[in-house]
């Protein structure tokens, strides 16, 4: 028993213990809020400060909600950070490890590769251009992997399906086009 | 007092999205690149559970009088922008290895480029929210 406990603690978890976890998670935000998970909705908030006063501005800002809730995911994530309960390196198998490896990446410690996530130019530039899409996208498709893959799905909604259908076609793109290219930058 | 369970809200969904490495760059392309079942793991078991606790809202929503009822709304189908926004979303996706919550979540990680990721997404939105009586 402390063995396991040691374990969910100091370890990453199985897929079998996290996602159900994710989905006990949005049940209990619904029952409890009745409000449906959703994270890119954030953006609009955040951005709707420099939209001009008006009807679509009052829109977005009729519920802020997920303004704390994303304050509450960064300091979630420094909450793991300052106790040092993160890892050194992701699990990720060794198919993966050696694709990324010949693609140009020299190292895969951390969770996000140093040679990606820097301020160095270009990386800094193709990062600001990833998050660009990421924003522009989710909020015309009307969600995110949370929105829609989950909540979305969960509901069997077909704007959901649909949009997720496009989240691994634009993901597949991306990983066999384009990644390969921005590693060996 | 409610800010306050939504910022705990946050924290919890934080920590499990970092201890399942869902926030994780490695995990996105090794789910797009076909190396592992674990990110295919994680969604299905999440929308898996996530359906079954729809059903039973649903089920309890029957028998409940209308202002005790649990709202559950789904997203209005568009079509083109669903496919369109949809397929961009998964370029960035791919590309920064952080869909917008892990995007937070890094930047609580102490993976500081991840503000870069979130400066574009929120330009992203602004220009979308400026041009989207124009879009299909």
């Amino acid at each position: 028993m402390n063995e396991l406990l040691n374990q969910l603690i100091y370890e990453s978890w199985p897929w079998y213990i996290g996602g159900p976890l994710i989905g006990i998670f949005a049940i209990s935000v619904l029952l409890l809020e009745r409000k449906a998970l959703g994270v890119s909705s954030s953006f609009e908030q955040f951005c709707s400060v420099a939209l001009p006063a008006g009807e679509s501005r009052n829109f977005i800002l009729k519920d802020t909600w997920q303004i704390w809730f994303v304050f509450g995911m960064v300091l979630g994530g420094a909450v793991l950070f300052f106790s040092g309960l993160t890892v050194d390196s992701v699990a990720i198998s060794e198919g993966a490890k050696s694709v990324l490896t010949e693609q140009g990446l020299t190292d895969l410690t951390g969770y996000a590769p140093k040679e990606l996530y820097t301020f160095a130019i270009p990386q800094a530039i193709i990062l600001v251009i990833g998050g660009f899409v990421i924003g522009f996208g989710a909020r015309y498709a009307g969600g995110c992997t949370a929105g829609h893959s989950i909540m979305g799905i969960a509901q069997l909604a077909p704007s959901s399906i649909i949009s997720t259908i496009g989240f691994f076609v634009g993901g597949l793109i991306s990983t066999y086009l384009i990644v390969p290219q921005i590693l060996s930058l | 007092m409610k800010y306050v369970r939504y910022i705990i809200y946050g924290i919890i969904f934080a920590i499990i999205l970092i201890k399942v490495e869902a926030i994780s760059w490695f995990r996105i392309q090794e789910m797009f690149l076909f190396q592992s079942f674990h990110m295919y793991g994680v969604l299905f078991s999440a929308i898996g559970v996530a359906l079954i606790g729809v059903q039973l809202v649903k089920l309890r929503n029957k028998s409940v009088e209308d202002s005790k009822k649990i709202p559950l709304s789904k997203k209005e189908l568009r079509l083109k922008a669903n496919i369109i926004g949809g397929i961009l979303f998964g370029l960035g996706w791919a590309i920064t290895g952080a869909c917008p919550g892990p995007i937070y979540a890094l930047i609580g990680l102490n993976v500081l480029p991840a503000i870069l990721v979130l400066f574009g997404a929120l330009g992203g939105t602004y220009v979308y929210l400026s041009v989207k009586s124009k879009l299909p």
